[in-house]
């Protein structure tokens, strides 16, 4: 997490350069400091000086040079860049993007934007007594967001990725495969979504991870939607799926959205925003799909500590799969006589 | 059964990190997790495999060390020849992930909360 002290003056300097080809004639970087996150794309907080002595604070993302090839979801950074401007003017909250760092920048690929001030842990989120009069707003808020950023004009946005529901659960049961372990419980729920997912409706701009815990929230709701690494096109309801997935609602499972909410809330808000009706039933089947989602990467974890990659963290979460297969479970099979004993 | 990696790999990365220097605060608590998690599979474990793989002899209708089975199960749900509505493949599915989220993550928030809301089996 600590890079040598040169290597920060490096990168320091590196943004400084950037901001200045940027039009921040004889600007600084001060308080540079690493953040914690990615294991391939880094993020640090820094402020930029200036000429005139003021402060905007900061946040860059990066992928250093070295790690140019270490990639998942969108083609770069720059990539993810193009889609915060593009969704920033539709009334979607994003950090504002303040500079790209240019080609062959010696600190590597990325861009620096707007460092906001709020809470973005999940689990205080949910108990933070500032937040409390945020919480009963934020199912809505989300469903409202959601609303807006499915409704972008596809000419409006950067080239993305376009996955539909039949590829994505091909790629599933490609990726359940890699895993090298057989799972009932995963063939189980892949069988089921093989038949009651939602395979036809159009195609729309979704965030790809949006859930508690890449939100920022402050006393009057949500302020930002951060990480968009996993942007693509795809069927709208799965952002909606995977706010709702139960490992996303931390300590308090019974409020369905996030741990903060009710999905009435969230289907209202995002009804309001012009988002059209969401049938209930379509929902919960991609709640199925992203439960099962969450399911394989942990599992992928696990595969990769089997092959050799192998910390105790890693080890935790590949024994967290099975927490998805009893949401799993609990989805599909609610009613079963053998969950009135134990 | 349990998932991968079993508690002899973690405990491994645990004694290694240990060595290493673990820093007091998340890392700590991580690292105790673990040996909390490999405890409960020495505990838990082999009682629960056992349930298991009788269980599934009787669902498959033959005998085969417990990994063969599962992987028997996980290949007829894919294909079909196991009925994925018959009862009582729903029934051992469910048994065998509590049996998991027994040894994995007995407070994990959903199913603290179904256990403590549902009375033993012989009550």
């Amino acid at each position: 997490m600590t890079a040598p002290l040169a290597e920060e003056a490096a990168l320091a300097s590196a943004i400084a350069e950037a901001a200045v080809a940027a039009g921040h004639a004889g600007a600084r970087v001060s308080g540079l400091k690493r953040l914690s996150g990615g294991a391939s794309k880094e993020s640090w907080a820094f402020d930029l000086a200036h000429a005139d002595g003021s402060l905007t604070p900061l946040v860059l993302r990066r992928q250093p040079p070295a790690l140019r090839f270490a990639r998942n979801g969108l083609d770069s950074l720059l990539a993810e860049a193009a889609v915060l401007r593009a969704v920033a003017p539709c009334g979607i909250p994003v950090p504002q993007v303040a500079f790209e760092l240019p080609p062959g920048s010696p600190a590597g690929e990325g861009y620096a934007m707007a460092r906001i001030a709020g809470e973005t842990v999940g689990t205080r989120i949910l108990k933070d007594a500032a937040l409390a009069e945020a919480r009963p707003l934020l199912a809505r808020q989300c469903g409202g967001i959601l609303a807006r950023l499915h409704a972008m004009p596809a000419d409006r946005l950067p080239p993305l990725p376009a996955v539909a529901p039949a590829e994505a659960l091909a790629q599933m049961a490609r990726r359940l495969e890699a895993t090298g372990q057989a799972r009932p419980v995963f063939e189980f729920a892949l069988t089921w979504l093989r038949r009651h997912l939602p395979m036809d409706g159009p195609l729309t701009l979704v965030h790809g991870d949006f859930r508690n815990g890449n939100l920022v929230v402050g006393p009057e709701g949500v302020r930002a939607v951060l990480d968009w690494e996993l942007a693509h096109v795809g069927a709208p309801l799965s952002d909606l799926g995977w706010l709702c997935v139960t490992s996303w609602r931390f300590q308090a499972p019974a409020l369905p959205v996030g741990g903060f909410g009710i999905r009435e809330d969230l289907l209202a808000g995002y009804r309001e925003a012009g988002g059209g009706a969401v049938d209930p039933v379509a929902l919960h089947a991609w709640e199925v799909f992203q439960t099962l989602n969450w399911g394989l990467m942990c599992a992928g974890v696990g595969a990769t500590f089997m092959n050799g990659v192998r910390t105790v963290e890693g080890a935790l979460i590949a024994r967290r799969a099975s927490e998805t297969e009893f949401d799993l479970l609990r989805l599909l099979l609610p009613d079963h006589e053998a969950w009135n004993a134990r | 059964m349990q998932d991968d990696p079993e508690a002899r790999l973690i405990l491994v990365e645990v004694r290694d990190a240990l060595y290493a220097g673990v820093p007091a605060g998340f890392q700590q608590r991580v690292a105790g997790n673990a040996v909390a998690l490999a405890l409960r599979e020495d505990t838990l474990a082999a009682g629960f495999a056992a349930g298991e793989a009788t269980r599934l002899r009787a669902l498959l209708g033959r005998d085969a060390p417990l990994a063969a089975l599962n992987q028997a199960l996980a290949a007829g749900l894919r294909d079909g020849s196991v009925a994925a509505d018959d009862p009582i493949v729903q029934h051992h599915l469910i048994r065998t992930t509590v049996e998991k989220m027994r040894v994995d993550q007995p407070q994990y928030p959903a199913f603290r909360q179904w256990w403590a809301d549902t009375p033993t089996d012989a009550g």
